[in-house]
C-alpha cells in the first residue's frame, strides 16, 4: 500500500523541480532573515531598523536596544526554533510512516506534552523551566510510544485517514483532561489559557537553554537518518538489501520526533499543524529525498512561525493574539488543499 | 410630701432621660421598619423578604466580605478556588463556614440542604442558575461585582435589612479616604499608584474601573497615564515593561506561578523603571486587595495605602525584595 | 453490515427472529433508559431513595427530596439525555452517509462549527436569552457541514475526504475558539467559556431543557423518517438510485438533520465528545444495520451515556462540578482507539 501511495506522487519529481537546489536555499535563508529582521523591528512599538541593528552590534542600553535585545531577539529565535524543529519533526513522521497526514500535533504527541506540563503544574505545582521541560518530554514520549505500540504507524498499521482520526480522538481526549485538570484549579486556568492557545508572549533565554539539549539530541538523530530514510521510502525490501534495517532507523526517527516536539511544545505550547502543512510545501519544492526536504523544512517551518508571530504581535497591538490562531489559519487551507488533491479512496 | 417629691422628680428624670435616650437611639424604631417585609428590587428583578435574614449563602468574595462587614456570619460560602478555602484577611469571621463549591460552580444541592433564608451573588457570575437558587430561597443579585462594590454593599444591606449600619461603614470608609487625601497634601500630585498583578503566565496591568482604582480614587492618588483608563485591565508583555512605571507600584500575585513576572523582573527595562530604581515596588496582600472587593477589604486597604504612601511602611510579608515569591 | 431485513419482500424466520430480537434490544434500551434516570436522579449531595424519586415525579414526594428532583436533577438529567440522543442520532446519520464508522459530529466539523458560533454569539451578544442560542448554534454547525461538503466535494464526496477536511475544519474553528477565550478581557467569560469548551450541563435546568426540546422532537423525528433512505444510500448510489431514491437531495437533508442535531445539542451544552461516537457503534453491533433500529437505540444508548457520565461527573468529587464531557472523552478516546486497532488493514 505505501509503496504505491508514495509511487504516484514521487512521479511529480522531475517536474516540480524548477528551480536548483542552492537558488531555493538562497532564497529561502533570504526570506527567513528579512522576516527575522521583521520580527525584530515590528512589534508595540516599532523600532528603526538602523536602530535594532545597532542593538545587536553596538549595545547602548536604551529602552530600544533593551526591547530588540531582551525581548524581541530571544522570541525572535523561539519562533525559529519551535518552527524549524515541528516542521522537521512533521517530515519525519511523514516520512518514516509512510502518511502524509502525519503530524505531531494531530498525532496527539504534542497534547500528550502539554498534559504533562498541565498536570506538573496544576497537580505538583512545578515552576522551573527545566522541570517543565523534561515533563513535556516525557508526555511526548508517553504519547509516542502509546501510538507506536498500538501499531497503528507503519506497515501494517493504519491507512492515512484512520491514523488522522485516530489522532484527532487521542487529541479530543488529552484536550478533555487538559480542561478537566483546568476547571478543578481555576488558577491554573487564568494561567494556562494563553498558553494552551500558544503564544510566545513569555519567550525567553532560559527556555532556550533548557531545551537545546533535546533540540540537539533531535537535530542530530534527524540529520543521521535522513539518508536512511530515503532508503527505507524505496520499500523495505530495496532497503534492506542495501543493508539498512528498519527498525533502529524507525527507533531513532521516533525518538528524534519526541525529542523535536516536546521541545517546541515546551516552549510555546502545542502549536498546530505547522508539522503538517510546512512538509508538503516542501516536498512540492525539493522532492521527496529526505535530507533536502529537512532543510527545506526547517526554513518554511521557521518563516511560517516567525511571520505568524509578528501578524500575531500587530492585530491586536499592544494586546496580542496566540500564534496558534495563525498557524491554523494557515495550516487548516493547506491540510485541505492536500487532501483535495489525493486520488480519491473510500 | 418629700416622698411625693422624690417620685416625682425621679418620674422626671426618667421622662428627660428616656426622651434624650430616643433622640440618640433610633435603631430600635429602624430596626422593626428594616424587618417588615420589603421588596427589593435587583439584576434579576424583585425579590420579597421578610424580616432579618439569619442564614445567607454568598456565592463570591465581595457578598462575603458585605456579609462579614455587617457583622452577619453566612452559613455557606464559595471558594475561589477548589481546596483553597476562604480569603485569609477575614480571619476568624469566616472559620466553620460550609463550603458549597467554587465561585465557578456554586453546588445549588449543598446550598439548598443549608436550607437558607438569602442568597447573595451577582448577575455576571451566576445568572445561569437564578431560577434555581431563587426556588431554593430569596435570592438577590448585583449586575456586576468589583468597581460597583459601593452599590453591591447598599444592596446587600438593603436585603439584610442593615441599611443603617451600612451607611455608617461606607461614611466611616469616606473619612478615611479623605483622611488619606489631605494626610498626603500637595505630595498626592507625585504619588501616582501603578497596579501589577501577576496571575499564572499573564501579568495585568490595573486600569481604573476595578475595585483597587475606585480606591485610589476617592483617595485621590492620581495613576500613570497609561493606566488612567476607565477600563478593568490590560495585559503586559515584555515590550510594555515601560506602561508598568509610576512613582509608587503596588505589586500583587495570585497563586503560585509567576514566570511571566520573573521575566519582566529579569528585563533590564524592569530595573530602569523609575519605581524599581527609587524602591518604591511594594507586595500586597492578593486577598485583600484584589479578591475583598468589598467595604470591609476597602477599609483595610486604605490602611494598608496609608502606610504606603504617607508613611513610606512595607506591609507584613514584603520584604522589599519583589523577585521572591 | 448486512442487507435490511426491512427490504426483503418475504420474511423469513431468521429474519423474523432478527427482528424479534431487535425489537427487544430496543424495548431493553428504553427501559434502562428510564431505570438510569430514576438512580441518577436519585445521587448526589441529598441522596434520594429511587422509590422516593418516583413519588416525587408524581408529584407526591415531600417537600425537601421533592425540590432536589424536580428542580435541580431532574432539569439536568433530561437535558443531559437530550443532548446524548442528539449526538448519537447526529453520529448515525453521519455514519451512514459517509459509510465510515468514524464519522462522528465533532470529527466531521459539525461540532466545531455549532461551538465556534455559539462562543462567538457568547461573546459578541452577551445578553442574548438561552433560548437563542440553539438556533445560532445549528446556524453554525449548518455553515461548517456545508464548508466541509463542499471542500470535499469533488465530483462526488469521498468519505475519507470528508472526514479528513472535517479534522481540518475542527482544528481551525477550535483555534479561533481559544484564540477568542484568550483574548478575553471579560475574565469571568473566559473561564465559562472554557468549562463550556468542555461540555458540561452544570446549572442546565429547566430553560435550557424548553430551549432544547421542540428541536429534539422536530428533528429527531425527521431522522426517523430518514433512515430507511439511509439503508439505500448505504448500498451504494447506483443502487440507491434504482431504489427510487434521489440522492443529492436525500443527502442535503441528511447533512442538515445531523447537523441541526448537533449544532442543538452543542449549543446547550457544549462539544460533549465521543457520544456520536461510541452510541451509533454500540448500537450498530446490537441491532445490524437496519437504520431505523440503529437510530432507535443509538439514540437511548446515548441518552443513558451522557445521562450516567453526569450523574458521575457530578458526584464522584462533590462539591467539585467535573463537566461531563472528560468523562465522555475518557471513555470514548480509549474505546475509539480500541476500534481503530482492531480494523487494521
Amino acid at each position: 500500500m505505501s509503496v504505491a501511495a508514495t509511487a504516484a506522487p514521487r512521479q511529480r519529481i522531475g517536474s516540480s523541480r524548477r528551480l536548483s537546489g542552492p537558488l531555493l536555499g538562497f532564497l529561502g535563508l533570504l526570506a527567513l532573515a528579512v522576516a527575522a529582521f521583521a520580527s525584530l523591528v515590528l512589534g508595540a512599538t516599532t523600532v528603526a531598523p538602523a536602530d535594532a541593528i545597532s542593538a545587536l552590534i553596538t549595545f547602548d542600553g536604551s529602552r530600544d536596544h533593551v526591547t530588540v535585545a531582551e525581548v524581541r531577539l530571544p522570541r525572535t529565535i523561539v519562533a525559529v526554533v519551535v518552527g524549524g524543529a515541528l516542521a522537521v519533526g512533521g517530515a519525519l513522521m511523514q516520512a518514516v510512516s509512510r502518511n502524509d497526514l502525519a503530524d505531531p500535533s494531530i498525532l496527539g504527541i504534542s497534547w500528550g506534552a502539554a498534559l504533562a506540563t498541565v498536570a506538573g503544574q496544576v497537580v505538583f505545582g512545578v515552576g522551573s523551566t527545566a522541570t517543565l521541560v523534561a515533563l513535556a518530554m516525557s508526555g511526548a514520549a508517553v504519547a509516542a510510544a502509546a501510538i507506536v505500540a498500538l501499531g497503528l504507524l507503519g506497515r501494517g498499521g493504519l491507512a492515512a485517514e484512520r491514523l488522522v482520526v485516530a489522532g484527532a480522538a487521542i487529541s479530543g481526549l488529552l484536550a478533555a483532561l487538559i480542561q478537566g485538570l483546568l476547571v478543578l484549579d481555576r488558577e491554573s486556568l487564568e494561567a494556562a489559557r494563553h498558553w494552551l492557545a500558544s503564544s510566545l508572549t513569555g519567550a525567553g533565554w532560559d527556555g532556550l537553554v533548557a531545551t537545546l539539549p533535546y533540540l540537539v539530541v533531535g537535530t542530530l538523530l534527524a540529520a543521521a537518518v535522513s539518508r536512511p530514510l530515503t532508503m527505507l521510502g524505496l520499500g523495505e525490501d530495496v532497503a534492506s538489501g542495501l543493508g539498512v534495517r528498519p527498525r533502529p532507523v524507525q527507533a531513532a526517527t521516533a525518538i528524534a520526533v519526541v525529542a523535536l516536539a516536546g521541545a517546541s511544545v515546551a516552549l510555546a505550547g502545542p502549536v498546530a499543524l505547522v508539522g503538517l502543512a510546512v512538509p508538503h510545501v516542501a516536498r512540492r519544492l525539493v522532492g521527496h529525498e529526505i535530507a533536502p526536504q529537512l532543510w527545506a523544512c526547517a526554513v518554511l517551518g521557521a518563516l511560517l512561525v516567525v511571520v505568524a508571530d509578528i501578524v500575531a504581535r500587530l492585530v491586536l497591538a499592544p494586546e496580542e493574539l496566540p500564534v496558534g490562531v495563525l498557524t491554523a489559519a494557515v495550516g487548516a487551507p493547506v491540510l485541505i488543499h492536500v487532501v483535495r488533491r489525493r486520488t480519491g479512496r473510500a | 410630701m418629700k416622698r411625693i417629691l422624690c417620685l416625682l422628680s425621679a418620674l422626671l428624670a426618667a421622662l428627660i432621660i428616656t426622651a434624650c435616650g430616643d433622640d440618640e437611639s433610633d435603631k430600635t424604631p429602624a430596626a422593626a421598619s428594616d424587618a417588615a417585609p420589603r421588596t427589593i428590587q435587583h439584576a434579576m428583578g424583585a425579590t420579597k423578604i421578610t424580616g432579618t435574614p439569619k442564614r445567607i449563602v454568598v456565592l463570591d468574595t465581595g457578598e462575603l466580605d458585605s456579609a462579614v462587614a455587617l457583622g452577619v456570619k453566612p452559613v455557606g460560602a464559595v471558594e475561589a478556588i477548589a481546596g483553597e478555602g476562604l480569603p485569609a484577611y477575614l480571619g476568624d469571621a469566616v472559620r466553620d463556614i460550609k463550603l458549597v463549591g467554587t465561585i465557578e460552580q456554586p453546588n445549588v444541592e449543598a446550598i439548598a440542604a443549608l436550607r437558607p433564608d438569602l442568597i447573595l451573588s451577582s448577575k455576571v457570575r451566576h445568572e445561569a442558575i437564578y431560577d434555581q437558587l431563587a426556588r431554593v430561597a430569596p435570592t438577590v443579585f448585583t449586575e456586576e461585582v468589583g468597581v460597583t462594590w459601593k452599590e453591591n454593599f447598599a444592596l446587600h444591606a438593603r436585603a439584610l435589612g442593615l441599611t443603617d449600619d451600612a451607611t455608617r461603614l461606607q461614611a466611616e470608609y469616606e473619612t478615611k479616604a479623605r483622611d488619606l487625601s489631605s494626610a498626603l497634601g500637595d505630595g498626592r500630585a507625585d504619588t501616582s499608584v501603578s497596579v501589577v498583578r501577576s496571575v499564572g503566565d499573564e501579568v495585568r496591568i490595573y486600569l481604573k474601573a476595578n475595585f483597587l482604582g475606585t480606591i485610589l480614587e476617592d483617595a485621590g492618588l492620581p495613576r500613570p497615564e497609561v493606566q488612567d483608563k476607565d477600563e478593568f485591565s490590560e495585559t503586559a508583555t515584555p515590550e510594555r515593561i515601560p506602561d508598568l512605571d509610576g512613582d509608587v507600584m503596588i505589586l500583587s500575585r495570585f497563586g503560585d506561578d509567576h514566570r511571566l513576572l520573573k521575566r519582566l523582573q529579569d528585563n533590564r527595562l524592569w530595573s530602569r523603571l523609575k519605581v524599581v530604581e527609587s524602591d518604591r515596588v511594594f507586595e500586597v496582600p492578593d486577598d485583600l486587595w484584589f479578591l475583598g472587593i468589598g467595604n470591609f477589604a476597602a477599609r483595610k486597604v486604605l490602611d494598608d495605602l496609608r502606610a504606603i504612601v504617607v508613611d513610606g511602611r512595607r506591609l507584613a510579608g514584603d520584604d522589599g525584595n519583589p523577585k521572591t515569591a | 453490515m448486512s442487507a435490511p431485513a426491512a427490504a426483503l419482500p418475504c420474511p423469513r424466520p431468521h429474519a423474523r427472529a432478527r427482528r424479534r430480537r431487535t425489537v427487544g434490544v430496543i424495548c431493553a434500551s428504553a427501559l434502562l433508559s428510564l431505570v438510569a434516570l430514576v438512580l441518577t436522579v436519585g445521587l448526589g449531595e441529598f441522596p434520594v431513595a429511587p422509590g422516593d424519586v418516583v413519588l416525587a415525579l408524581l408529584g407526591q414526594g415531600e417537600a425537601s427530596s421533592s425540590f432536589v428532583v424536580t428542580e435541580l436533577r431532574l432539569p439536568r438529567a433530561l437535558v443531559a439525555f437530550g443532548v446524548g440522543a442528539g449526538l448519537a442520532a447526529s453520529g448515525v446519520i453521519l455514519q451512514g452517509l459517509t459509510r465510515n464508522a468514524l464519522a462522528a459530529p465533532e470529527l466531521v466539523g459539525v461540532s466545531a462549527g455549532a461551538h465556534a458560533a455559539a462562543v462567538i454569539v457568547i461573546v459578541v451578544f452577551p445578553g442574548l436569552p438561552v433560548g437563542f442560542l440553539p438556533i445560532c448554534a445549528f446556524a453554525g454547525a449548518l455553515g461548517s457541514s456545508a464548508l466541509v461538503y463542499a471542500l470535499a466535494w469533488r465530483g462526488g464526496t469521498s468519505s475519507s475526504r470528508l472526514l479528513l477536511i472535517g479534522v481540518a475544519i475542527t482544528t481551525l474553528a477550535y483555534s479561533i475558539v481559544l484564540g477568542v477565550i484568550s483574548s478575553l478581557d471579560d475574565l469571568i467569560h473566559a473561564s465559562q467559556l472554557v468549562t463550556f469548551m468542555a461540555g458540561t450541563v452544570y446549572g442546565r435546568g429547566w430553560p435550557e431543557l424548553a430551549a432544547l426540546a421542540p428541536w429534539l422532537a422536530l428533528l429527531l423525528p425527521l431522522a426517523f423518517l430518514a433512515a430507511r433512505d439511509l439503508d439505500a444510500l448505504v448500498l451504494g448510489d447506483e443502487t440507491a438510485g434504482a431504489l427510487g431514491v434521489r440522492i443529492e437531495r436525500t443527502r442535503l437533508w441528511l447533512v442538515a438533520t445531523a447537523a441541526g442535531l448537533a449544532g442543538v445539542a452543542v449549543a446547550v451544552a457544549g462539544p460533549v465528545g465521543f457520544v456520536g461516537l461510541m452510541a451509533p457503534h454500540a448500537a450498530r453491533r446490537l441491532v445490524g444495520g437496519a437504520h431505523v433500529a440503529v437510530l432507535a437505540t443509538a439514540v437511548m444508548l446515548g441518552g443513558c451515556l451522557v445521562l450516567v457520565a453526569d450523574a458521575i461527573a457530578r458526584t464522584a468529587f462533590a462539591p467539585i462540578d467535573i463537566p461531563v464531557g472528560v468523562l465522555t472523552a475518557i471513555v470514548g478516546a480509549p474505546y475509539l482507539v480500541w476500534l481503530l486497532a482492531g480494523r487494521r488493514r
